[in-house]
């Protein structure tokens, strides 16, 4: 069966990063078979969800300077459809944890990542959130957004350039179309690797 | 002009042939109630891809341009995406009142939506007391803003719908003062009536120096009423979240996002049919030749194009000018549009008395 | 007086809003700047100093100039480098060397501050302009430099 590969306008599927993470997804996904009907309707769908993803208005620190950036009229991210940052957890698709997690904001991301309707999505952007970037060897920061959060696209880059967050979204929409909306689970949330530690030992 | 009421009883002639008369009205009132829903649809989608590339026009940059050709299915997207969104249900919350609310604000905006007159014999309410009527049906948003904050179990959901009813509530009064200035100029409520009285003249160029203040006094007031623009404190994102939804999700969040962009429309239908002439031409009293001219364009596209320039007054507003504070919306009302639009009534009970206009 | 104050402030107001909206009507008109990102791809222009990632340059035969003397992962305040070396022995003179066997950088907790780039007594190192690096899986962002 041919691997669905999802196109995005002016990149070639081939000069993308990581494309075997989404070979291996698609092959799960379809491992009992699709029909027909329902593939042209899942594809329909996910090309409305990859095309108006809103993100939540969340920014800790100097990533969120860059998110700011895309927003604004340089690096225009309306034209992708994404400029509708909702405010409100319950109205946003995806969260965009762009800034250093301290222990004291990870339970407030925690329950704001609860708060949020399906389908929803998760990115880190920056060093921070992946890993602790500067600040790894600190006595209060988490190192790194996964360890309470299943993270679907990592970008990396200290704070990464206004272009190489549009890059993020771009490789988060191809994940997005290749998802299943009819049967099939796409994403099993794991369980947390740490426990936080939210100075309450 | 073309006549819409021939296309009209044609059809319901051709109805009454086939079946007896009240099946044909129940089925020409379906038929109407699913194009006003259509109709309303499709004005939202418009006025959103509207709403985005004027502001990022204003913002100098682009708007959505990826999402087919310059960027105009980028609304069905949003649609798509709304409509499969998980609708998330509140403990604690009045589950009655919380899921009734999105569609009180849905039903009040049809309501008011379907009395607009877009061409000649194409209204579908249209009774002698039509204005009256039209602010009765926009009051009605208010209790369904109101029973969404109160309902959804987070007090700052419910500051933002008790800043919304106080403001609501106070700007009907300047809208219907300016909207009573023009009814003592025409003499009738009804809205057809009205356009056709328009004839010779539109009624800001008739009714000179009190209708155009009272298109100021209405845009501003209209502007505050539907919660847009400078006046947009109930949903202010960096003070209340989202105000008054903050907690609906997927389509009854949708309901609300939809309804104010046509509540927009809606405002500015009202002035375009009120100030500006609705489907009427341009006609200038001597020129036959220019009249005649003016009246091969449609009454719709004369409609539509008024009521989106309008708009366009509107959003340029919105997107020039900070939010105001809930304490100056209310002093610029009660201190300063109200004391105006009395004074501006008097005026024009002035100018009709002593036969001073045009 | 409250009267005059009253009108005149009406009139202040409205003329400062006039202004107001003239200048975004002009700003209507004016010519955009964004940058279109994917369709500008080909002509993308990127300062020279941008520090996008770490690369490790080689020439045609694949050696590089790296002697595994471990200055970089010493001085590099994140342990993002680890460099696994090993002493073999050199067949012609029969001294002891140390060659590098695995040169791994985990581009997540690296924070671009040059000193590896800058410590390096061989000039072994060095940051490239390339910023394209978003995957889905962190495992994916855990590099080996040396390519053998």
């Amino acid at each position: 069966m041919e691997i669905k590969k999802p196109k995005i306008k002016s990149i070639q599927y081939e000069e993308f990063k990581d494309n075997e993470s989404l070979e291996n997804m698609v092959k799960e996904l379809n491992e009992n078979g699709s029909n027909v009907i329902v593939g042209v309707l899942d594809d329909v769908i996910n090309w409305g969800r990859s095309n108006s993803l809103w993100s939540l208005t969340f920014a800790t620190s100097c990533c969120g300077i860059e998110f700011m950036a895309i927003g604004a009229a340089r690096y225009d991210f309306a034209r992708f459809g994404f400029e509708v940052t909702r405010a409100s957890p319950r109205q946003a698709d995806l969260i965009m944890v762009a800034g250093t997690i301290t222990d004291k904001m990870a339970p407030v991301l925690k329950r704001l990542y609860d708060q949020m309707a399906d389908p929803k999505y998760v990115v880190a952007v920056g060093g921070c959130a992946i890993s602790g970037g500067p600040f790894k060897k600190s006595y209060h920061v988490l190192n790194g957004v996964d360890k309470i959060l299943p993270v679907d696209v990592y970008i990396p880059g200290c704070p990464p350039r206004p272009e190489a967050l549009l890059y993020g979204m771009i490789q988060l929409q191809r994940k997005v179309k290749v998802e299943k909306f009819f049967g099939g689970v796409n994403k099993k949330e794991e369980k947390p690797k740490n426990k936080v530690n939210d100075g309450q030992d | 002009m073309f006549d819409f009421s021939i296309i009209t009883q044609w059809i319901h002639s051709l109805l009454c042939t086939y079946m007896p008369e009240q099946l044909a009205i129940f089925l020409e009132c379906v038929l109407i109630g699913v194009i006003i829903l259509l109709a309303y649809a499709i004005i939202a989608i418009i006025m959103i891809y509207m709403e985005r590339k004027v502001c990022a026009a204003f913002q100098c940059r682009l708007g959505p341009t990826r999402v087919g050709p310059y960027g105009t299915i980028q609304v069905f997207a949003d649609v798509l995406k709304m409509l499969i969104k998980e609708i998330i249900e509140i403990r604690h919350a009045d589950k009655f009142l919380y899921n009734l609310a999105p569609y009180i604000v849905i039903i009040s905006s049809i309501l008011a939506f379907s009395c607009l007159p877009i061409s000649k014999g194409l209204e579908v309410l249209d009774f002698n007391v039509g204005i009256f009527f039209l602010m009765a049906a926009s009051s009605i948003g208010v209790v369904g803003i109101l029973l969404a904050g109160w309902s959804s179990n987070n007090k700052y959901s419910l500051i933002g719908a008790m800043r919304s009813g106080a403001q609501m509530i106070s700007y009907e009064l300047s809208v219907g003062l300016s909207l009573l200035t023009m009814v003592v100029l025409t003499d009738t409520m009804q809205l057809s009536e009205i356009v056709e009285q328009q004839a010779d003249g539109w009624f800001i160029f008739k009714g000179h120096i009190p209708a155009l203040i009272a298109f100021v006094i209405y845009l501003i007031a209209g502007n505050a009423e539907v919660n847009r623009g400078p006046f947009d404190l109930p949903e202010a994102e960096s003070e209340l979240t989202a105000g008054y939804h903050t907690e609906y999700s997927g389509m009854h969040f949708g309901f609300f996002y939809v309804a104010e962009f046509v509540n927009l429309f809606i405002i500015s239908g009202i002035a375009a049919t009120i100030f500006f002439g609705g489907w009427m031409p341009l006609h200038i009293a001597g020129l036959d030749g220019f009249n005649a001219v003016m009246d091969y364009i449609p009454g719709f596209v004369w409609f539509f194009g008024k009521a989106f320039f309008v708009v366009f007054l509107l959003m340029w507003i919105k997107w020039t000018f900070p939010r105001l504070r809930i304490d100056q919306i209310l002093t610029l009302e009660w201190k300063y549009l109200v004391p105006i639009g009395l004074f501006n009534l008097l005026l024009m009970v002035i100018i009709v008395v002593f036969n001073l206009h045009f | 007086m409250e009267e005059q104050s009253y009108i005149k402030g009406i009139i202040h107001g409205v003329s400062t809003l006039l202004i107001g909206m003239k200048t975004t009507i002009k700003e209507f008109f004016t010519k955009k700047v964004t940058e279109q990102y994917p369709e500008n791809r080909a002509t993308l222009e990127i300062s020279p100093r941008f520090r996008g990632m770490l690369v490790m340059p080689s020439d045609e035969n694949g050696n590089n100039k790296c002697v595994a003397c471990g200055l970089c992962q010493m001085n590099c305040p994140n342990d993002t480098i680890s460099i696994t070396s090993e002493t073999i022995t050199d067949e012609e003179t029969g001294k002891k060397k140390k060659v590098l066997v695995k040169y791994e950088y985990d581009l997540g907790s690296c924070m671009f501050c040059q000193i590896c780039v800058n410590v390096c007594p061989h000039d072994a190192i060095e940051f490239d302009t390339e910023f394209e690096n978003s995957v889905f899986d962190r495992s994916k962002l855990l590099l080996t430099l040396n390519k053998k």
